[in-house]
């Protein structure tokens, strides 16, 4: 398991995500993805949104020093490389 | 003695006169005549016996002069053969490396050619790479809205099963 930074909030001990979108998320979206967040780490979490339009689409989140890039950028970047080699 | 003309007295003065000449003759003029003649006589033998020896040092001299001229004859045609071979194996040293060197320059032309020709197509397919993701990437900010932004995270969160680390 990573190394992941705690506060109190809520009463408990949450954990923060920080989440990059393309577009800004609105407060369902976030309580959405919290949501979702919870399921996969399996515990309560904090969603910090942050927007950066140059990652097109689909979400980067950062727990503790993990990262989750599932960024249409990086999928993009995967398909670039992938068609630059292909035939070697 | 008279019978045949002769008188004794004058016979035997002419006798002793003879005898005395003879004496004279012999010692005076026989003895060094004879010894210059077996003077000259070896001197013509010893001159006679240094020109046989001459002459057949000369037919030696001759021999050796022969010997010699062919045996550098001999050295001669072997140092003109040597030199031929060196020649022969200088020029075929010369041609192979000649042969080399333009080998090498074809297969440095060659590489050249192949390391330009992969350069030229990882160039290309750099660049329909960069168009292909150029493109994709117009296409989804054009079409990109709301729902389907939501749809994209939905999918991603789906497919994130994977963790990378920083």
């Amino acid at each position: 398991m990573p190394h992941v930074s705690f506060s109190k909030d809520y009463a408990q001990t949450a954990l923060h995500i920080e989440v990059v979108t393309a577009l800004a998320l609105d407060n369902g979206d976030k309580e959405w993805l919290s949501s979702q967040f919870e399921e996969i780490v399996g515990h309560k979490v904090i969603i910090e949104a942050k927007v950066d339009p140059s990652i097109i689409g689909g979400f980067k989140a950062k727990i503790g020093d993990m990262l989750i890039d599932a960024s249409i950028r990086n999928r993009l970047e995967t398909l670039r490389k992938s068609l630059a080699e292909l035939g070697k | 003695m008279e019978a045949i003309g002769l008188d004794l007295a004058t016979f035997v003065g002419q006798l002793v006169s003879f005898l005395v000449l003879l004496g004279l003759l012999t010692y005076f003029g026989y003895k060094p005549i004879r010894k210059m003649l077996n003077e000259r006589s070896n001197r013509i033998k010893e001159g006679m016996e240094r020109a046989e020896a001459t002459k057949q040092e000369y037919a030696r001299a001759q021999v050796e002069v022969q010997r010699q001229i062919s045996k550098a004859y001999e050295q001669g045609e072997s140092i003109i053969a040597q030199a031929k071979r060196e020649a022969e194996e200088l020029k075929e040293k010369a041609r192979q490396e000649a042969r080399q060197e333009a080998q090498t320059i074809i297969d440095g032309a060659q590489a050249e050619l192949a390391r330009e020709h992969d350069e030229i197509i990882s160039d290309l397919r750099r660049e329909f790479a960069d168009i292909v993701i150029l493109t994709a990437e117009k296409v989804i900010k054009e079409i990109l809205d709301k729902k389907r932004h939501r749809k994209l995270i939905e999918e991603a969160l789906k497919e994130s099963a994977t963790f990378r680390k920083n």
